[in-house]
């Protein structure tokens, strides 16, 4: 039996970022999507030391609420700071949610502060009884929170681990199996600790709980001083696309391959750049629209919204 | 287990990966405040000061903050508190300026300077250095509601 309850009958959709407004990009890549991802933390700003949802932003979000849902994808809750992780990203998340059609949401299994302060790059969790302890009530504290499916990502490992008691995959089998938390898979992560330092995806692979899947992840980036980095900047790489044929014929659970590209390099390289790439990957795997049907609960109020947003 | 920690921060330290985790972090936190005070950044740039600068403040500031707005404007203040005046009074003047922008600074903000401002703006934004800026006093005054958010008056 599948202890898993979201058994996707169409199989996998087609995801990307979306962050920074540009319509243009917004157009472009909705034939091919049915899911948007978006960052709070990149979303959002500060006004008069408050947070709010960039205006732009969010017209775009509910001009697009009836073609796509959302998957909202953290960077700033920082779930593995001995601490506690940061409140105020979940604060953020409860002003957002109520606008959009969000089909689950998501955070790095890492952490960004240290005694509160940031560390403005993102480092992996020990895998050890001791981080379990602190990870499983921070899981459960918020499923319960919100109404919804809650995924984590497994993400590079830059730094040598601090004497790991689990491997990659047994850790995060034990997180999913405590917690019934959905896992997002990163081919390009992986990879990147396979140049970086000869981590064994298909070993990963084999042990990991595939059925706890639901998310996939794709991108491209850079090397640095012989470093693959997880920077999400450009193209994504054949290997990246050959591992992620053979993930999806394990992990009938995904709903969603998403390409991750972040805003600045969709400055960099524009925003047909990323429509191109959108597409290339939507016809390798032979990717098809599925449309939906609004399934908030509340079109109308999407459409309230946008109208106070508009008259704004 | 403090033998146990003290072997793997050796470890760690010998790690040629965390001077690559430390340069990530050192460009991320260079590119977000090169975007957010474009100007200031620019002069410190002609200046060749900026990055010594960028590591200077995350050095001295305690928690700084995640948001660039928040941290952006930390780093101004920080560069306000430097002894270069130039480069103080552009910071200043940037953070008015930004709050300006926001229809935040309604009454105005007045900022003294010792060289001409637009000489200044012309340095920063141009990324060229004058070979000297005229000195003398001269003021800004920075408000939401003044067209084009400044004005400049000589003061001699
Ligand atoms: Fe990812």
């Amino acid at each position: 039996m599948n202890p898993y309850p979201f058994i996707h009958p169409k199989g996998p959709s087609l995801s990307t970022t979306y962050d920074a407004h540009d319509t243009y990009l917004l157009e472009g890549v909705l034939p091919y999507v049915d899911f948007i991802e978006i960052t709070p933390d990149s979303i959002f700003r500060r006004r008069n030391g408050i947070s709010e949802i960039q205006p732009d932003i969010l017209k775009d979000l509910l001009s697009v609420s009836r073609d796509v849902r959302f998957l909202v994808h953290g960077v700033g809750l920082s779930i593995g700071s001995w601490e506690g992780f940061d409140a105020s990203y979940l604060d953020n998340l409860d002003l957002l949610l109520p606008h959009i059609d969000c089909a689950w949401h998501s955070e790095h299994l890492g952490y960004v502060k240290v005694g509160g302060d940031n560390l403005n790059t993102m480092l992996a969790v020990p895998r050890t009884d001791a981080m379990l302890e602190l990870l499983i009530p921070r899981i459960k504290t918020i499923q319960s929170k919100y109404g919804m499916p809650f995924l984590l990502e497994h993400i590079v490992h830059l730094l040598p681990d601090y004497q790991p008691e689990y491997s990659d995959a047994g850790f995060l089998n034990l997180l999913t199996a405590e917690t019934g938390c959905g896992l997002i898979l990163d081919l390009y992560n992986l990879e990147c600790d396979a140049h970086n330092y000869g981590f064994d995806i298909e070993s990963f692979l084999a042990e990991l709980d595939l059925g706890a899947v639901r998310e996939i992840h794709i991108a491209g980036g850079a090397e640095y001083l012989g470093y693959k980095l997880d920077i999400h900047s450009g193209k994504v790489a054949d290997s990246t696309l050959n591992w992620t044929r053979q993930a999806l014929a394990h992990t009938p659970n995904a709903e969603a391959v998403t390409y991750e590209i972040l805003p600045e390099a969709v400055r960099l390289h524009g925003a047909q750049f990323v429509i191109d790439e959108v597409a290339r990957i939507s016809s390798y795997f032979n990717f098809t629209k599925h449309g939906h049907q609004n399934t908030s609960g509340n079109p109308a109020a999407a459409d309230q919204n946008a109208a106070v947003l508009c008259a704004g | 287990m403090q033998a146990d920690s003290s072997s793997y921060e050796r470890e760690l330290a010998q790690s040629p990966s965390l001077a690559v985790v430390r340069d990530i972090a050192r460009w991320w936190r260079a590119y977000q405040l090169e975007r957010y005070c474009l100007i200031t950044s620019g002069l410190l740039q002609v200046q060749g000061d900026f990055e010594a600068a960028v590591a200077d403040f995350y050095e001295t500031t305690q928690n700084v903050p995640a948001w660039i707005e928040d941290a952006g404007d930390a780093f101004l203040r920080f560069i306000a508190r430097r002894p270069d005046p130039v480069a103080a009074s552009l910071a200043e003047f940037e953070a008015a300026l930004i709050a300006a922008r926001k229809g935040e600074l309604m009454s105005g903000r007045v900022i003294d300077w010792n060289v001409h401002p637009y000489e200044v703006l012309r340095t920063a934004l141009s990324q060229k250095m004058a070979n000297e800026w005229t000195p003398g006093r001269f003021q800004t005054l920075v408000s939401s509601n003044i067209d084009g958010y400044f004005t400049v008056f000589e003061m001699n």
